[in-house]
């Protein structure tokens, strides 16, 4: 007999959580925090070259600026910090390696005071030559941008190359591929490139850390994803026990991967552990201008493919060589290049692979986690690649697509067999939905009409160890607190949670709250990253709402002296119809029952909860082969149907559909919210976005004035938004991840709609409207491929005229 | 941002006042749109800020006896826009305004305030330029007019002296029928600065129909395409060689620059485009209202 009833379980529409506050603006962010008069401000002094030495740093003027009482320097903290690779130090240390690195921190009693210091801040350097082009740094090693690699320390799976400018190098053998290439009926090489972008949430980072006076204890409250992360790289980095560092996550105003690892707190902890400054807080708040320079940013990449294709039209062989741009630091994005690395076949089954996928240090911004993690790249170039395939062999692109599909048993690139999944039925309803097979007019007189197609997959991310924890806790009067360190910054997760819990214990949804993080308070979790927060963490609720709900009803039992399996708990009141009892639950939850025998039993309830993926073993790092490199793949697909300007290069979006295997949607509300805001951010990400630099590395696009992403009038007024459900083994209810899914192929599929309409295939991201101009013309010259060398772009730009002075 | 000073005087006296007491110290403000975010990013320092908002005898529209419209410097572009909407005038400003930033900017963005930022990429100027529109400043030394076309010097210079005002835009509305149009190009749909633009007006005075056109984006100064209304001039029908041959002059009348919005060679291919598209628009807009 089930137990429990409940209108508000899985797979229920609801309201999310915090949405009311959100709407009211009343939700108090990590900025909103006030500390009273004992707050200091923090500001950053920033190089204005790409590559030097720091001969000086004079900061006497900032010292007499009313208001400043500190200035902090790069050796004053030499500490390391880094989640899988420690190339990192806050502050700059004898050379600076690009142009926005912090190289000097102005302390002051208040943020104007610390502004105008940082601005009397003067610093000399002596300029060496930088490297910007990642191939040019992967290939040649006249400019190391990191000399001291050698010496930094990291993870195993890591695999840095001493005296090069390679942070990682991930490298999947499998099959025989030079045979392979030697015997085929038809050979393809294709490149596509893409510059680095930017996540463009709409709260800047902001972090106050406070440092006990007397004692070694650590208080930070920061915009970050995963407070335990935070944690544990700020301790491991200063050497301090993790219960002495407490981390506080407020509310976030969006991340998508921007706030992931460790971003701006160590900078801020330079300040809030001076010994001058112990014992007041410091607060670092990132005006926008220094957003882009001062986290992570999606890494740009130069992607090679080369394909063996037989002339039935199956692939038999894959080369990759993917040029990760990292810029200053992989120690986070070390790990995106092998999360493209282990799904280098798409979601394809492709028998013989070689993959050569390289982070790249260059003297730019760092590169880091941006929602997809290394897949919206790997398959922004290789849905480009398979499509050129297609038209070229003369196959229908969709049908191609089927026929290489990896379907379950098939082997992975890294030789894991593919689960089940909807792959197959989902892309025949996205190329129904957009009437795939019809030639259709434009809608607008002299424009060109296409569409595109492209496909999604992807896995979570993840050390093998990522665990999850939780604690359910019933309150007196039946309501219930979960801890679950995950962060909610808009993807709905503290709903999924609330609605498992009321599945679980059967109260109503609106009785269940879950709290941001608090480390203090909290049980561990890894990080809200990898889309696998419903999957991981849900696990752990789950299992602690079980706890609880296992402890309620053993407690029923003997109190009315019936078996557990005669009682229920429905919409929050225990039942038991043998007896036609039903009570509300109340303090005896928490205060204890008198049973029978006159003994009060019980006490406050909490179930607890926790969860470790059982048996991921890493990739060989020779081979890249693993009997189970990842938990599951997310599989999807995106339709796109565009019109072009040609006397513009405008493109807009006429209809877009997406679909993906959720395997059990939870909380549909949230499923389709990141469906529809994946796709937008994707097809923004194909149409402008682009983090540009002049010759001299500088950013030219810091702000939104001329960092462009996608306003509602640049995006279809809806999206096609639908999931299948076929479930997934290990997990909470069968779901999986689909946060970061949405995010991977409108890009291709826009690109290539764009080439159905156009007839020429635009090898270089952004499809901007010049760019596409520039292509249109290109074809009117007979071409039928167009790309812009990303860095070539910087020389043009060396020669251009640039001002009318 | 560093600080400042506030001040918000309620008579024009009084602002020239301020002004003339704190040389290189203070300066107006309109709507702000521009003034704060250069303040903002460091570009100018000024100690004190005059607001005008509260001048009532800059915060209105009037249209006087020979016809003349003029428009002070606190009108916001969405008042100006539905002005002159209501009124069906002037249409080439009406979508000048609307290409402006986006709605709720426009609350607070105002024309005068475009004019004399005197950025290359202002949307209003062209338009102005077009109508043959005069700014009107007061100091303590008097009034004076300076059209448009001569008011801007260069980017970010204007020709107004320390210590003076531009109290008000005048322009003379058409006294014939006619339409006119704002092409715009951008990187996005909407809240981008042009890359290039072309306003393009068309009045049809009796046996003559008169052409105006003018360049945003691609000049350090105002442009207008002088040539191509003179060869224009008179031509009713206007033949795609004759479209396609404007387009050649007004391409030859610009100079554009490269920088991060868009390369030197794309801005010019717009201006032709966009000349091309402004003069097929008009022609068509002539005809509706015929
Ligand atoms: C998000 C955003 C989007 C934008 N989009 C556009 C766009 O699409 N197109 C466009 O053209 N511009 C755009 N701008 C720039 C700006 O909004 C416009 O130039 C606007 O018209 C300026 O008007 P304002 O009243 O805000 O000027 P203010 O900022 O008040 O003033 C601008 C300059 O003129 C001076 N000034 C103001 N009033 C007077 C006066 N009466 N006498 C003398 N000097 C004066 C000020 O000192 C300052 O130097 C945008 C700005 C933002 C922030």
């Amino acid at each position: 007999m089930r137990q429990i009833k409940t209108k508000t379980g899985i797979g229920r529409w609801l309201p999310r959580k915090f949405d009311r506050e959100k709407a009211a603006g009343t939700l108090e962010f990590t900025d909103d925090l006030r500390f009273g008069p004992e707050l200091l401000h923090a500001r950053a002094v920033r190089s204005t070259i790409a590559r030097g030495r720091i001969l000086s740093i004079d900061y006497e003027d900032a010292l007499k600026v009313d208001g400043v009482i500190k200035v902090v320097v790069g050796k004053d903290f030499p500490h390391h910090f880094g989640l899988y690779l420690k190339d990192r130090t806050p502050m700059a240390i004898g050379q600076v390696r690009y142009v926005g690195e912090s190289v000097a921190l102005v302390v002051a009693e208040s943020e104007d005071a610390a502004e105008e210091g940082a601005a009397h801040v003067k610093v000399e350097y002596d300029e060496l030559e930088p490297v910007f082009d990642p191939v040019k740094a992967a290939t040649n090693n006249d400019i190391l941008v990191h000399p001291d690699l050698h010496k930094y320390d990291h993870v195993g799976f890591v695999t840095p190359q001493p005296n090069t400018n390679i942070a990682t190098w991930f490298r999947i053998r499998r099959g025989e591929v030079d045979k392979a290439f030697k015997e085929t009926d038809h050979f393809f090489e294709e490149t596509v490139t893409c510059p680095q972008i930017a996540h463009g949430f709409l709260e800047t980072h902001c972090c106050i850390c406070k440092h006990e006076k007397a004692s070694p204890e650590l208080t930070i409250w920061t915009s970050a994803q995963s407070a335990f992360t935070v944690r544990e790289i700020i301790a491991k980095g200063i050497g301090y026990p993790l219960n002495s560092v407490r981390v506080i996550a407020p509310p976030i105003g969006g991340g998508f991967g921007g706030k992931a690892g460790m971003t701006i707190e160590a900078l801020c902890l330079a300040a809030a552990m001076d010994p001058d400054i112990k014992g007041r807080p410091v607060k670092l708040f990132i005006p926008r201008e220094e957003v882009m320079i001062s986290s992570w940013v999606r890494q740009g990449y130069v992607a090679r493919i080369e394909l063996a294709v037989s002339k039935e039209g199956k692939i038999q062989a894959i080369r990759n060589s993917f040029w990760f741009d990292t810029g200053v630091s992989a120690e986070y994005g070390a790990n995106p290049v092998r999360s493209a690395g282990y799904t280098s076949t798409g979601a394809y089954y492709i028998p013989n692979v070689w993959t050569d996928c390289y982070a790249v240090y260059t003297n730019k911004p760092f590169g880091g986690a941006y929602r997809g993690f290394g897949l919206p790249e790997f398959m922004g170039a290789l849905e480009l690649v398979i499509d050129t395939v297609a038209n070229k062999l003369g196959i229908d692109p969709v049908e191609f697509r089927k026929r290489n599909l990896l379907k379950k048993g098939l082997p992975t690139c890294t030789g894991m067999p593919m689960h089940d999944h909807g792959l197959e039925s989902i892309i025949t309803k996205v190329a129904q939905k957009i009437n795939y097979d019809q030639k259709e007019e434009p809608i607008r007189p002299g424009w060109k009409r296409g569409k595109g197609i492209a496909l999604a997959i992807k896995a979570p991310a993840i050390p093998a160890d990522a665990s999850s924890s939780a604690i359910v806790k019933i309150n007196g009067d039946g309501t219930i607190e979960v801890l679950a360190a995950t962060m909610d910054m808009g993807q709905g997760t503290y709903s999924a949670f609330a609605q498992m819990v009321s599945e679980e214990i059967g109260v109503p949804y609106d009785w269940i709250k879950v709290h941001f993080p608090d480390t203090k308070s909290h049980p561990y979790d890894w990080q809200t990253v990898a889309s696998r927060s419903t999957w991981s963490m849900g696990m752990a609720v789950k299992q602690a709402a079980i706890s609880a709900r296992e402890q309620i009803i053993k407690l029923y039992s003997e109190f009315w002296e019936v078996p557990e399996d005669c009682i229920s708990i429905e919409y929050g009141s225990v039942i038991c119809s043998k007896l036609g009892k039903s009570e509300r639950l109340d303090e005896r939850i928490q205060n204890g029952f008198k049973m029978p025998d006159g003994i009060l039993k019980g006490g406050p309830i909490i179930g607890t909860g926790s969860f470790t993926p059982p048996d991921i073993v890493y990739p060989d790092l020779e081979t890249g082969q693993s009997p189970k490199s990842v938990v599951h793949f997310t599989v999807g697909a995106v339709g796109i149907d565009v019109e072009v300007d040609p006397g513009t290069g405008q493109i807009v979006v006429n209809n877009v559909a997406a679909g993906y295997d959720v395997g059990k949607a939870i909380s549909p509300v949230g499923i389709m919210g990141q469906i529809e805001g994946g796709t937008i951010q994707g097809i923004s990400a194909c149409l402008m976005e682009s983090m540009s630099y002049d010759e001299h590395g500088r950013l030219l696009t810091p702000d939104f004035t001329d960092y462009k992403i996608a306003t509602t009038m640049d995006v279809p007024s809806s999206v096609d938004a639908f999931w299948e459900e076929v479930p997934e083994e290990l997990s909470p209810y069968g779901n999986r991840g689909v946060g970061e899914h949405s995010m991977i192929s409108p890009a291709p599929a826009l690109n290539n709609a764009v080439y159905d309409a156009l007839g020429i295939r635009i090898h270089s991201y952004p499809l901007s409207r010049e760019r596409v101009f520039k292509a249109v013309r290109a074809l009117s010259n007979g071409e039928k491929d167009f790309w812009e060398w990303p860095y070539e772009l910087e020389q043009v730009f060396r020669r251009a005229k640039k001002s009318w002075e | 941002m560093l600080a400042f000073e506030l001040e918000r005087p309620k008579t024009l006296e009084a602002a020239l006042g301020i002004l003339a007491d704190n040389p290189g110290k203070a300066v107006p403000k309109s709507g702000g749109t521009d003034l704060i975010i250069w303040m903002k990013k460091r570009t100018i320092h000024p100690k004190i800020l005059v607001d005008l908002a509260l001048i009532k005898d800059l915060s209105n529209i009037t249209i006087s006896e020979n016809g003349r419209l003029s428009v002070g410097t606190n009108v916001t572009l969405n008042r100006l826009e539905d002005y002159l909407d209501e009124r069906e005038v002037l249409p080439a400003l009406i979508d000048a305004c609307r290409s402006h930033s986006d709605f709720t900017l426009r609350n607070k963005a105002t024309m005068v305030g475009n004019v004399t930022a005197a950025v290359p990429s202002g949307d209003m100027i062209p338009a102005l330029c077009c109508y043959d529109a005069e700014v009107e400043t007061a100091s303590l030394e008097g009034t004076r007019h300076i059209s448009v076309l001569d008011f801007i010097l260069g980017p970010k210079k204007n020709a107004l002296d320390p210590g003076e005002i531009a109290t008000r835009i005048n322009i003379p509305l058409p006294e014939v029928a006619g339409t006119g149009c704002y092409l715009k190009s951008t990187r996005r749909s909407a809240l981008d600065l042009a890359q290039a633009s072309v306003a393009c007006v068309m009045l049809c005075r009796t046996g003559v129909t008169e052409y105006r056109l003018s360049c945003g984006a691609v000049s350090p100064i105002p442009v207008r395409v002088f040539e191509a209304e003179k060869m224009l001039r008179g031509k009713s029908n206007l033949t795609p060689s004759l479209i396609e041959h404007s387009a050649e002059l007004a391409v030859e009348a610009v100079n554009p620059i490269t920088d991060v919005r868009s390369s030197r060679e794309y801005r010019l291919q717009m201006i032709r485009e966009l000349t091309k598209r402004a003069l097929a628009l008009c022609q068509k807009r002539i005809q509706e209202v015929a």
